[in-house]
């Protein structure tokens, strides 16, 4: 009986301590180990912070020359003091880490196809897409090229040396909140993961091309009616490099048209592209344009708003430089910013930059491949994906010399079973890490400019300002010189006649200095006019942000630094007020009831604005998007994936050609016209409205309630992200906030003999949900107000706004 | 006496060792305690329950008002939770439990080596 008893017991004790101590599968949803995460000693409650910092003030790091300050102002910016670039990076990964360690590491897991590991089966699809399209294996590639460099591979150990310091440092009660919410430990930083960072930025700004889409479209309708929905060059475009320009090159090649066809079968699947439409602004105006005579510089990049932050800000200070800016956590340099003589930013140059290969294997086995007359070896490579609670998954990826072959039997099974290769711009190593600590030490444009030289992918519009007053813009990248319409769709991969003939030599690439208009401007738009002798394309050309930037500063003299946040903040829709008047001219008012029309009377009053609570912005979005769909039906009820039209040639189309066949609505027996469209869709609109009134109760419909711009944190949890924020601006306008993307930074940096900053971001440094500084630039993003940036000369500087000071000992 | 005595013991071990002892010590500091003092089973039992459960209350209840819930409510919300005081009153109980069982498991094991009084005699 006794023995009994204590059976009992001590079997509930150890049962109790078992099921507290495991992750519980509850429906969906997944517990973390709920002892080990309750606990108020150790688990998520130490985890919550009273003070915005929590660091000792003193330590050592084993491998430090000599002794680094760090002063940490009231916006918790570190301010880092070293004497030489092997310190200051070792510093820099303690920082970064201690700030935003779970955040780095989950971004080379996602990189890497890695994420099953911590998250299970459901993001094997993911990580599977990663492997294919060949991030790992061009991550070892760029690390090994990386190693002839000493001056940036050092700096990439100093900072793994700085992040692995802090992992060991850390016991289970100091680790970053999702760790013990998911249940797993952080493993050891290295110089790969960087090169992982850098890839999971080439893959969101460079793989949005639609070649495969194209490829079908062409198929289906011809070249001629490809030309006219998809043109190189729209007309009215307003490109990065003023029109006009003179190209005086002198070492130009032009590549070599093959002159054979080649006839690809319709392809039915293609994976998930990046958010098509991500993009940036920068300019810069020079002194001619100024109140005060200084180069005045502004840049906001828009990507995926996340929390915490994609973005991290420092100072870096050594005897050798003197620069402050945005980092993105897991890279150890300053990607945009500036130091005490030049000012540096950028928006990304998109070009289509990745091509598929159709190649022909010998049989089924897939050993060897056709290639000019020849049957050449394929490298396959089987990569084991790890899945939490489940079995490893294996994947056979076959390599050709042109790059993985992605789309196969095995992956997005199409019917064709083609094997198509893909050639990437990312599969080349590169230096863009060179190019980034050689930006940090410039001091005038020709440092400038020998500094970005190395800056390969992705490619990104450089604006350029410094204290003399001077501005310019460089479209930078390593461009494949490409034959006409090379790559727009799949090619042959059989011969050598498709290949990729050199690149576009450096010297020319588009690129301006002073220009006579007094400013240099770019957001995401065309980089040249079509006098450009190099021929240029991609499919994700931005129409109007750009000529709104442009409009301003042209029509501006005399311009200060509140005009450019002003404008950094501007809502004003040029696709809007070249749209809208049409519409409304269009709609047969007499047919329409008194009641029906106030949406229509809404949008005449509007002011193309796209402000918070503005009704107007929420109707011509559901009215533009019902019309869209109706006038390329054929697009989107097509069996096989179809490029989609941009809507500027939308508009194009509607006014200079109302008789365009795509305006007739395939599947019905009557023929369409614009103006049917116009009037059907504007019904379709007041249904939308109804249903969207019906599905949300006692709402008022609006620019922030239709949009219900988020900022999600990385692992989707809710209570962890800034939810449907009161926000203004949509993707056409000069402010980009859309429902789930818009600028990730703005800064406004003022180029006299002082120089004076100010910033803002959708985030805040610390990326602890439990730290009081997690949101703490949120509401400043929101409103469109800013920051001070204050930019230590010494480290006894602003001593006011100093809040904690932290010394590094070797 | 003994029944305060074990509560202050458990207390006191449990502040110290639990920042750099897996969370489940709550269960041996008691179980231990309860073969060095002994005492009936719901003495036993009671003297971890309320020992670790108001320890957990207090250092979370704390936790919570320092930081003005800044996690708290985060992570109640995340559980379904309506209000944090559930959460620091889950974990409270999570902690009461535990600690509850090892202080009777304990108790139930030292009784295995006491020999039984004969009634004949």
């Amino acid at each position: 009986m006794k023995f009994f008893k204590f059976l009992i017991s001590i079997g509930l004790t150890l049962a109790s301590i078992y099921f507290l101590s495991i992750r519980l599968h509850v429906g969906q949803s997944t517990l973390p180990p709920l002892g080990k995460f309750l606990n108020p000693f150790q688990g998520f409650w130490q985890n919550a912070k009273p003070g915005s910092i929590d660091e000792p003030e003193e330590f050592s790091i084993p491998g430090l020359s000599e002794k680094v300050t760090i002063k940490y102002d009231t916006n918790l910016i570190p301010h880092i003091f070293a004497q030489n670039n092997q310190d200051l990076y070792t510093a820099a990964g303690y920082v970064a880490a201690s700030q935003r360690l779970w955040q780095i590491e989950l971004v080379t897991h996602h990189a890497a196809g890695r994420l099953s590991e911590i998250i299970g089966n459901k993001t094997v699809n993911m990580d599977r897409e990663q492997r294919r399209i060949g991030m790992t294996w061009s991550a070892r590639k760029v690390l090994e090229e990386w190693k002839k460099y000493p001056e940036i591979y050092n700096s990439l150990e100093a900072y793994s040396n700085g992040v692995n310091h802090y992992i060991h440092s850390l016991e289970y009660k100091d680790l970053p909140i999702e760790y013990k919410l998911l249940d797993y430990e952080p493993e050891n930083w290295t110089p790969y993961k960087t090169a992982l960072v850098l890839k999971y930025m080439s893959k969101l700004l460079t793989i949005s091309e639609s070649d495969i889409e194209n490829t079908n479209f062409l198929k289906i309708y011809g070249l001629d009616t490809l030309n006219e929905i998809f043109p190189d060059f729209a007309e009215g475009v307003d490109p990065v490099i003023p029109p006009g320009t003179k190209w005086d090159f002198k070492n130009e090649i032009k590549p070599i048209e093959p002159d054979t066809l080649f006839t690809v079968p319709l392809i039915s699947n293609v994976y998930e592209k990046p958010f098509k439409g991500l993009g940036s602004n920068n300019w810069a105006v020079g002194k001619s344009k100024t109140t005060d005579g200084t180069a005045i510089f502004a840049n906001d990049m828009h990507l995926t708003l996340n929390l915490p932050s994609i973005w991290f800000v420092v100072q870096y200070h050594t005897p050798e430089f003197n620069a402050y800016g945005h980092i993105l956590p897991g890279t150890p340099y300053i990607i945009q910013g500036f130091n005490d003589s030049i000012a540096w930013g950028m928006t990304n140059a998109y070009r289509d930059l990745v091509d598929w290969y159709l190649e022909k294997f010998k049989d089924e086995n897939r050993d060897e491949y056709l290639y000019d007359g020849n049957w050449l070896l394929a490298n396959k490579v089987i990569d084991t994906i790890k899945v939490r609670d489940d079995e490893d998954i294996i994947d056979t990826i076959v390599y050709t010399h042109h790059g993985p072959v992605v789309y196969d039997r095995n992956f997005q099974a199409n019917s064709q079973k083609v094997n198509l290769a893909m050639r990437w711009i990312a599969h080349e190593p590169s230096l863009e890490l060179l190019c980034l600590d050689k930006l940090v030490k410039s001091h005038n444009y020709d440092d400038f400019k020998e500094a970005i030289k190395y800056f390969s992918c992705p490619p990104q519009n450089f604006a350029f300002a410094d204290r003399k007053g001077n501005v310019a813009m460089i479209v930078q990248g390593k461009f494949p010189n490409k034959y006409y319409d090379q790559g727009k769709f799949i090619l042959d991969g059989t011969t050598s006649k498709t290949e990729w003939q050199g690149f576009i030599p450096l010297d020319e690439n588009p690129q301006i200095f002073n220009p006579d208009r007094g400013f240099v401007s770019s957001a995401n738009q065309h980089p040249v006019d079509k006098s450009y002798p190099y021929w240029v394309y991609t499919n994700n050309n931005e129409y109007y942000r750009n000529r709104r930037i442009n409009n301003f500063l042209n029509q501006t003299d005399s311009i200060n630094y509140k005009d450019l946040m002003q404008l950094q903040n501007d809502t004003y829709s040029i696709f809007a007020e070249e749209t809208l008047p049409l519409l409304l001219d269009s709609l047969k008012r007499d047919k329409i009831s008194e009641k029906d029309l106030t949406v229509a009377r809404e949008l005449g009053n509007w002011d193309y604005k796209y402000e918070p609570l503005a009704k107007a912005p929420a109707y011509f979005e559901m009215w533009t998007k019902e019309l869209y769909l109706i006038i390329w039906d054929e697009i989107f009820d097509s069996d096989v994936p179809l490029p989609h039209p941009s809507s500027y040639q939308t508009v194009w189309l509607m006014k200079n050609e109302p008789d365009f066949e795509f305006f007739d609505i395939k599947n019905t027996p009557e023929k369409e016209t614009l103006n049917n469209l116009i009037n059907i869709s504007y019904q379709k609109c007041l249904q939308d409205i109804k249903q969207w009134r019906a599905d949300n109760p006692g709402k008022e419909l609006n620019r922030s309630s239709y949009f219900h711009t988020s900022i999600m944190h990385y692992a989707q949890i809710p209570q962890f992200s800034a939810m449907d924020l009161e926000v203004g601006g949509c993707g056409d306008v000069v402010n980009a906030i859309t429902n789930t993307h818009g600028p990730s930074e703005r800064i406004v940096v003022k180029m006299g003999d002082s120089i004076q900053a100010w910033h803002t971001y959708p985030g805040g440094q610390s990326g602890n949900p439990g730290n009081p500084q997690y949101e703490h630039f949120l509401q400043s993003w929101i409103k469109g107000t800013y920051f001070p940036v204050y930019y230590f000369k010494n480290q006894d500087d602003y001593p006011d706004q100093t809040i904690f000071s932290q010394t590094i000992t070797p | 006496m003994k029944f305060v005595l074990k509560i202050i013991l458990i207390i006191s071990l449990s502040y110290f060792l639990q920042p750099h002892l897996p969370w489940w010590i709550i269960g041996v500091i008691p179980f231990l305690l309860s073969i060095i003092i002994k005492t009936n089973g719901a003495s036993s039992f009671f003297s971890g329950f309320l020992s670790i459960g108001g320890l957990w209350f207090y250092i979370s209840y704390n936790i919570d008002l320092e930081t003005h819930s800044i996690l708290t409510e985060k992570i109640a919300s995340l559980f379904t939770l309506n209000n944090s005081v559930y959460l620091i009153l889950i974990t409270s109980l999570i902690g009461a439990v535990v600690a509850g069982l090892g202080g009777l498991s304990g108790y139930t094991f030292i009784k295995l080596f006491e020999k039984k009084k004969s009634p004949y005699y």
